[in-house]
């Protein structure tokens, strides 16, 4: 279809009534590509944890702190407790020094249809939105962030940002090139497309559990 | 998809008679998507300074589309993706049959996608005997009725609790999913188990894409269900199919527009889900398909590109001239015929279609203006629709009546001389006509008019004899 193509991009140009562009031109195209700016910004407000907490609730997820690390299997047991919910899951290996007590069924990798919970690392949350990061990768599968009917997403308080354009500048910055995907979850899949009323859990996991890893080191 | 516009005025004297769509209107204009529309942007007092950044990112885009589009190119092949291209609706349908058909595909899973029910994708995957399965749980409920979307974001707006009901009683039946369908909640639960089974089944998964990024050759899609994602993670290849206006330059550019269009489309600061997906799998992942392919939709863009109505390939398609249009308020989405309705439909289906397929289209408007105030990138709606109504008379697509009428209107209203003799007399003769009431009930070439109410009469004379009397007595 390389025809197509060619006549497509003939089209183009012939509607903005021009041939190829002025290498001057193209050179401050390539330098937008190679520094982007951020545009104008929703205000954050005071400390972005606190924000970032207060937009989570809104948007109906659950929250747990804990001071350390290893403190995250006894909040994940908490949680599923609470919720009567089987002591059975998944564990994204980027969580794989994670000490779990006995009777606890855990696996790592991604997750299969019949698994109802899963254990996941975010790679930072937006204040602005209330948005967990996730990215895709061996150690962080992206069938973990939407087949369960639980997510629980282990999230550092370090990794906290005010606005999505922080995330982006961090991925150029530690990875160079971008995961296969960024999934930007705030809260529980929802739909209003029956009578406008909306609903949680039509797709996606019913329930999202944050918990909040305070320590700064590690 | 095959366009049915011509009969516009029949569709909207049904929608207008139409009880349950007359309330589920009423309520999206009355305290749904209007409502949460002003609540979020009087929350964000940046929101008008960032329209008018929205307006200018795709503006700059459309002047260099050729430039980003070929970056966007190099930059998916780059990541491990596949770029086609398609001029129209037919290449673009031949190109996703052709993949599907390549994956030996039986079951294909849908995203809701406005660019893949425009080239009408799902009835040409039947057709070649693909079982396709709409994901989205309104798309989900028109195509178990065989109905279209009649509204963008919410395609089921016009259905009940109790026809969706109906809809999924007779269709799970042969599955042995049998459940309350009491309330909404169990409906939703239905389709949950329902569609589950699909996204597992399904060899292909098809979305559009709400922006592609040049930087990266990324594409992001937004939705609040999550069926995007799963319909892009489980199947073994994932096909986007995305118009070729939908690239912007880099995640920056993407995150501005996101900000504008969760607001415009649901009132929220962000849709639940928001995904940025660069090429398929990769060595060492776990999940994610392993084909990537994008289809690039042409259909009469690079065309309109060139002329007056570059503006409207602005367009995020965030459904907000609609839902504040009180014409789409009164006939909902049906009416317009195609798959875009309300003020952007107006402007889009006569471009993509046809001026003399659509001649009605751009005429229901009352040009009061709301589209424009409320659009997320100013595209100046009500004055292309002005437009358009030009362009069909120039072509001769006006109905004759209003050719020949206009024709006469402009002749005499060029000559003050004789239109100052030609009007005292039409002005005496309606009095008479309108006889002691001072109303009339029909009139020759106006029966549009007196059909549902009448005419006020003039009194007799005209404004230019009064104002002469005027200045008489004055003197």
């Amino acid at each position: 279809m390389s025809e197509a193509r060619a006549a497509i991009l003939a089209t183009i140009r012939q509607s903005l009534g021009r041939e190829e562009m002025p290498a001057s031109v193209v050179t401050e195209l390539e330098r937008g590509l190679r520094e982007p700016k951020a545009k104008i910004l929703p205000r954050v407000d005071g400390d972005v944890v606190e924000h970032f907490l207060g937009r989570a609730q809104v948007l109906s997820m659950t929250i747990a702190r804990v001071a350390r690390r290893a403190d995250v299997p006894v909040a994940v047991i908490d949680y599923l407790a609470t919720r009567n919910l089987p002591k059975q899951m998944v564990v994204a290996s980027a969580l794989k020094d994670l000490q779990w007590p006995a009777g606890i069924e855990v696996r790592h990798g991604a997750t299969v249809r019949e698994d109802p919970v899963s254990v996941t690392a975010c790679f930072a949350a937006i204040a602005e939105t209330g948005s967990l990061v996730m990215l895709s990768g061996p150690e962080t599968p992206t069938t973990l962030n939407f087949t369960p009917d639980d997510m629980i997403a282990v999230l550092n308080r370090r990794d906290i940002v005010a606005h999505q354009e922080e995330v982006w500048q961090r991925l150029r910055r530690e990875r160079g090139a971008l995961p296969r995907t960024i999934n930007l979850v705030s809260g529980p899949s929802r739909t209003a497309d029956i009578e406008q009323v909306v609903q949680l859990g039509v797709h996606g996991p019913r329930r999202v559990h944050v918990i909040l890893v305070e320590e700064v080191g590690s | 998809m095959h366009s049915a516009a011509g009969t516009f005025k029949q569709r909207a004297s049904i929608a207008l008679k139409d009880v349950t769509l007359q309330a589920s209107l009423g309520k999206l204009t009355r305290e749904g998507l209007v409502v949460r529309r002003a609540k979020a942007v009087s929350e964000f007092p940046e929101f008008e300074a960032l329209r008018e950044e929205g307006r200018r990112i795709k503006d700059h885009v459309l002047a260099h589309l050729d430039f980003y589009l070929e970056r966007y190119e190099a930059e998916v092949k780059r990541a491990g993706g596949q770029v086609h291209w398609a001029r129209d609706a037919e290449e673009a349908r031949a190109i996703v049959v052709g993949l599907c058909r390549a994956a030996n595909a039986k079951t294909v899973a849908r995203g809701k996608s406005m660019v893949g029910e425009e080239i009408g994708v799902a009835d040409a995957l039947e057709e070649a005997g693909n079982h396709v399965v709409e994901t989205d749980l309104g798309e989900y409920i028109i195509q178990l009725a065989h109905e279209r979307p009649s509204h963008i974001i919410v395609p089921a707006v016009h259905k009940t609790r109790a026809q969706v009901a109906d809809l999924f009683k007779s269709a799970h039946l042969e599955l042995g999913i049998d459940g309350a369908r009491d309330s909404i909640a169990s409906l939703v639960d239905e389709a949950r188990r329902v569609l589950r089974e699909q996204f597992f089944r399904a060899d292909v998964g098809i979305t559009g894409a709400n922006f592609l990024i040049a930087e990266s050759g990324s594409h992001i899609i937004v939705t609040n269900e999550g069926n995007g994602d799963l319909t892009s993670t489980l199947p073994r290849v994932h096909i986007v199919t995305a118009g070729i206006e939908r690239v912007v330059p880099t995640l920056e550019d993407a995150s501005a527009l996101l900000r504008l269009l969760a607001r415009s489309a649901t009132g929220q600061p962000t849709e639940t889900y928001t995904t940025v997906t660069t090429g398929p799998r990769r060595a060492g992942d776990l999940d994610g398909p392993s084909e990537y392919h994008v289809v690039l939709v042409d259909n009469g863009r690079s065309k309109m590109l060139g002329g007056e109505f570059r503006p409207m390939l602005r367009c995020i398609r965030c459904g907000a001239c609609m839902n504040h249009c009180p014409v789409y308020a009164s006939i909902g989405g049906h009416a317009y015929g195609w798959v875009y309705p309300g003020p952007m439909g107006a402007v889009l289906t006569p471009l993509i279609v046809g001026l003399d397929k659509n001649r009605d289209l751009p005429n229901a408007c009352t040009l009061n203006g709301r589209c424009e105030d409320v659009c997320p990138v100013r595209i100046p709606l009500p004055d292309l629709l002005r437009k358009i109504r030009n362009l069909q008379f120039e072509r001769g697509f006006a109905p004759p009546a209003l050719r020949w009428g206009l024709k006469a209107w402009a002749f005499v209203v060029q000559r003050p001389r004789l239109y100052h003799a030609l009007t005292p007399i039409g002005a005496r003769l309606l009095a008479l006509l309108g006889g002691r009431r001072g109303r009339i009930a029909s009139l020759p070439l106006a029966g549009g008019w007196t059909q549902v109410r009448d005419l006020p009469a003039p009194q007799g004379r005209t404004f230019m004899a009064i104002w002469k009397d005027r200045d008489r007595a004055s003197q």
